[in-house]
């Protein structure tokens, strides 16, 4: 499926078509959550926004602009749905201290054994770093933008985009040096 | 632990979840959130239908006739005319105490 079918598909998602919307869920869903996960570390709210990032697409398709590929459109919604996920998440405490939800160790279940304390460390570090921060560090290093698009996606300055990745880099650095995988 | 390696592993990492959404469950959700919209908003109107009328001067009659017959003891039967020039009158009057009632000259 190339970009002009793909936007083909939203316009007939703006009129309302169904099976559109299920050709492009099936398209964009496993990394719509794979973006999701790897930003917000969190296997259940990365369903959850990845349902909400297509409600938005239903909803906005007649808004969609055509300049733009709709790969950029629909990972642009992801991070800014994650962006405010992250930013309401400071001031909430998780279930799983308060006793009500296991811990939440046993989460990611789809991660292979092997590397699931790469993930917890990956997790731990991520959750260091300030939310724009953490935003950029994710998307320029492990998803692997460049940073004309990461500033496209967040809304950022290309500027703003480097300074917040130095200084993550920097953090995610110390953080590493006193870890030791075994 | 080196940062390239860690920042390589992290990306190897898959992931992703093989099961895939359902079109319908997401067209089922918007509808929903419409409905429940509209549900709100019939509420909300039904508070505002009930409670604006108490808080408001309930219309009572015998109360205007009683004021009526201080004021204008003489005309037993007014007219509609005559009794809507004395709601204006009152209600210019209350506005008047209400904006420079504790005004001082």
């Amino acid at each position: 499926m190339n970009s002009s079918n793909e936007i083909e598909l939203i316009n007939f998602i703006a009129k309302g078509d169904q099976h559109s919307l299920q050709l492009i869920m099936d398209r964009y869903r496993p990394m719509v959550l794979r973006l999701a996960n790897r930003l917000l570390c969190d296997e259940q709210v990365s369903k959850d926004i990845a349902q909400e990032v297509f409600i938005r697409v239903w909803q906005k398709a007649h808004r969609f602009n055509p300049q733009y590929a709709p790969s950029t459109w629909i990972y642009s919604i992801t991070c800014h749905l994650c962006y405010d996920q992250l930013r309401r998440q400071k001031w909430l405490l998780p279930l799983s201290r308060l006793g009500f939800l296991p811990d939440e160790k046993s989460d990611n279940s789809v991660i292979p054994l092997e590397q699931r304390e790469l993930w917890s460390l990956y997790k731990k570090v991520s959750q260091s770093l300030p939310v724009k921060q953490r935003m950029v560090f994710t998307l320029r290093e492990i998803e692997g933008y460049d940073t004309q698009e990461t500033a496209r996606l967040l809304g950022m300055t290309a500027d703003q985009v480097k300074s917040n990745l130095s200084q993550a880099k920097k953090t995610v650095r110390a953080k590493l040096e006193k870890y030791e995988i075994r | 632990m080196k940062y390239d390696d860690f920042v390589n592993g992290v990306s190897s990492i898959p992931c992703v979840d093989s099961s895939c959404g359902n079109a319908s469950a997401v067209v089922r959700r918007v509808r929903n959130r419409k409905r429940n919209k509209r549900l709100m908003l019939s509420a909300l109107m039904l508070v505002c239908v009930g409670v604006v009328p108490v808080l408001g001067n309930v219309h009572d009659e015998n109360r205007d006739l009683a004021l009526w017959n201080e004021a204008r003891p003489e005309i037993k039967n007014p007219s509609q005319q005559q009794w809507i020039a004395y709601q204006r009158s009152q209600q210019r009057k209350q506005f008047i105490m209400n904006r420079f009632g504790d005004l001082k000259i």
